[in-house]
């Protein structure tokens, strides 16, 4: 096992984790996802292993989100049965509502902007999220701020139209 | 130098810029207040953005070493096919041996006495179809050798001598042939379904099988003729075996059930004596019998002891010889 993998694990699971997460939206299949981008990382040892892991973990979100919309539709009777059968204690429902939002507010952003906003939380830098999307390096800083700030315009959007509706 | 565009500032306050344009941000903002207030702007929703990500961050666990995450090497196709291979040949044999078993080959074998417990409980008996005619050859007499039950009742060492059970019957078939056709006390033994023994049957049991009494012998032997079931077809009507002067009648109950009819003579009857003979001497029949009634049910008719053994319930017996006429 490459002693630069390990090191990379261990700082970068978590961030692979999240930005999985954010993609896939299931804490499980984030983890799952995560580890199978390592396992290969084990096989092909990338030069690259950092970069390499997120394109990785991209494409399996990706393909991971097509299965979804698939389902989905299956499931959409269920969960509306689900969720009125079992309601989650206070806290838990709050928290689940901010991630919703937070959801639903990514969604709005476009695919660029939503990547390498996800990258940057993830903690890759300028050059790797530039690598990643494709962009160029001098136009990260005006994407990340064009994504921060639908971000949260949506966000509080949101929020100001459950306000009025409340 | 101008204002500071929103990208400039970005990358500024993520640190993204190099120490040059580090330098050249921070000279502009120190000599501009706009700049320095959409500074602090951009910081703020900055902070708020990375705030709201983080409300969608999934709980921390512990992670797995990345030595557990290692996959043994991929095994080469044929090392996965060939287990599956063996299993799929093993199901196959064992689902064509089960299929085998289970087959018929041909004509299905006749039920005895010896065959397993019937299902049929309590139906009360139904004429045979009689659409089919017998072969020609089979007119005239109750049964031959190769299309009559073996009488797995009865033992060899209680069976009578073959020579006089063939002299019998050799003598007693021409009479019949004569008579093809004349009645009987079978409602209609030439319609009664012919069957070839299965072949198990024809080679273990071939020697067991007792020549066929005609109506005239059966007379003699029962001073009367053979009480039969009503409406079921006569398979055979030969010696019982375990009395010089019994017959047992065969009878298709169904297509899988026979009945026995064992008639004897009263004065010549001796129920007892003979069930303690056929239990010491036939296990097989004993079993046989004892799966049926410890003791089978009987009926005195006129002067004639009719015993019915049969593959059902004690109670269908009863009803089937209730339904004998005298």
């Amino acid at each position: 096992m490459p002693d630069d993998l390990a090191e990379i694990y261990r700082t970068t699971y978590r961030a692979l984790v999240r930005f999985l997460y954010r993609k896939v939206w299931d804490p499980d299949r984030a983890e799952d996802l995560a580890q199978e981008c390592f396992a290969r990382a084990l096989v092909h040892k990338p030069d690259n292993a950092r970069g390499w892991l997120f394109v990785v973990a991209a494409n399996l979100a990706r393909d991971e989100a097509r299965k979804a919309a698939t389902e989905r539709r299956h499931l959409t009777l269920l969960k509306g049965e689900a969720d009125a059968q079992a309601p989650a204690a206070d806290e838990v429902a709050e928290a689940a509502a901010d991630r919703d939002k937070v959801r639903a507010a990514l969604d709005r952003l476009t695919p660029r902007d939503r990547e390498a906003l996800l990258l940057w939380d993830a903690g890759m830098n300028y050059d790797e999220i530039a690598s990643q999307t494709g962009l160029a390096k001098g136009a990260i800083g005006t994407t990340l701020a064009r994504a921060r700030r639908r971000l949260v315009a949506a966000y509080e959007g949101s929020e100001g139209e459950h306000a009025a509706r409340g | 130098m101008p204002h500071v565009d929103e990208g400039l500032l970005h990358a500024y306050l993520d640190g993204e810029l190099t120490p040059v344009e580090r330098a050249r941000v921070d000279e502009h903002l120190a000599g501009c207040l706009a700049c320095r207030t959409r500074l602090d702007e951009e910081r703020q929703l900055i902070e708020r953005a990375s705030t709201l990500l983080g409300l969608a961050t999934p709980s921390d666990r512990p992670s797995p070493p990345l030595s557990a995450l290692a996959r043994p090497r991929p095994r080469r196709f044929w090392h996965v096919r060939m287990p599956l291979a063996w299993a799929a040949t093993v199901i196959l044999a064992i689902g064509l041996g089960w299929k085998l078993a289970d087959t018929n080959w041909g004509t299905p074998p006749i039920k005895t006495m010896e065959g397993p417990v019937a299902s049929r409980q309590d139906e009360p008996a139904q004429p045979q179809p009689r659409s089919v005619p017998p072969p020609a050859a089979d007119r005239g007499t109750f049964g031959r050798r190769a299309t009559r039950p073996a009488p797995t009742l009865t033992q060899k060492s209680r069976r009578l001598d073959t020579t006089t059970a063939d002299q019998i019957a050799s003598n007693a078939t021409g009479a019949a042939e004569e008579r093809s056709g004349a009645g009987v006390a079978a409602p209609a033994p030439a319609a009664a379904p012919q069957r070839t023994l299965a072949p198990r049957m024809q080679a273990a049991e071939l020697d067991e099988v007792r020549a066929a009494l005609d109506s005239a012998t059966a007379r003699t032997i029962l001073g009367r003729e053979p009480l039969v079931i009503p409406g079921l077809p006569v398979r055979s009507i030969t010696r019982s075996g375990r009395a010089p002067n019994e017959i047992v009648v065969i009878q298709s109950l169904d297509s899988t059930h026979v009945i026995a009819l064992f008639e004897a003579r009263h004065s010549m009857t001796q129920a007892s004596a003979q069930r303690d003979r056929v239990s010491a001497s036939d296990t097989r029949a004993s079993a046989a019998a004892k799966a049926v009634s410890d003791t089978p049910p009987g009926r005195l008719i006129g002067d004639v002891m009719v015993e019915i053994q049969a593959r059902v319930t004690a109670d269908s017996l009863q009803k089937l010889l209730a339904k004998i006429k005298p």
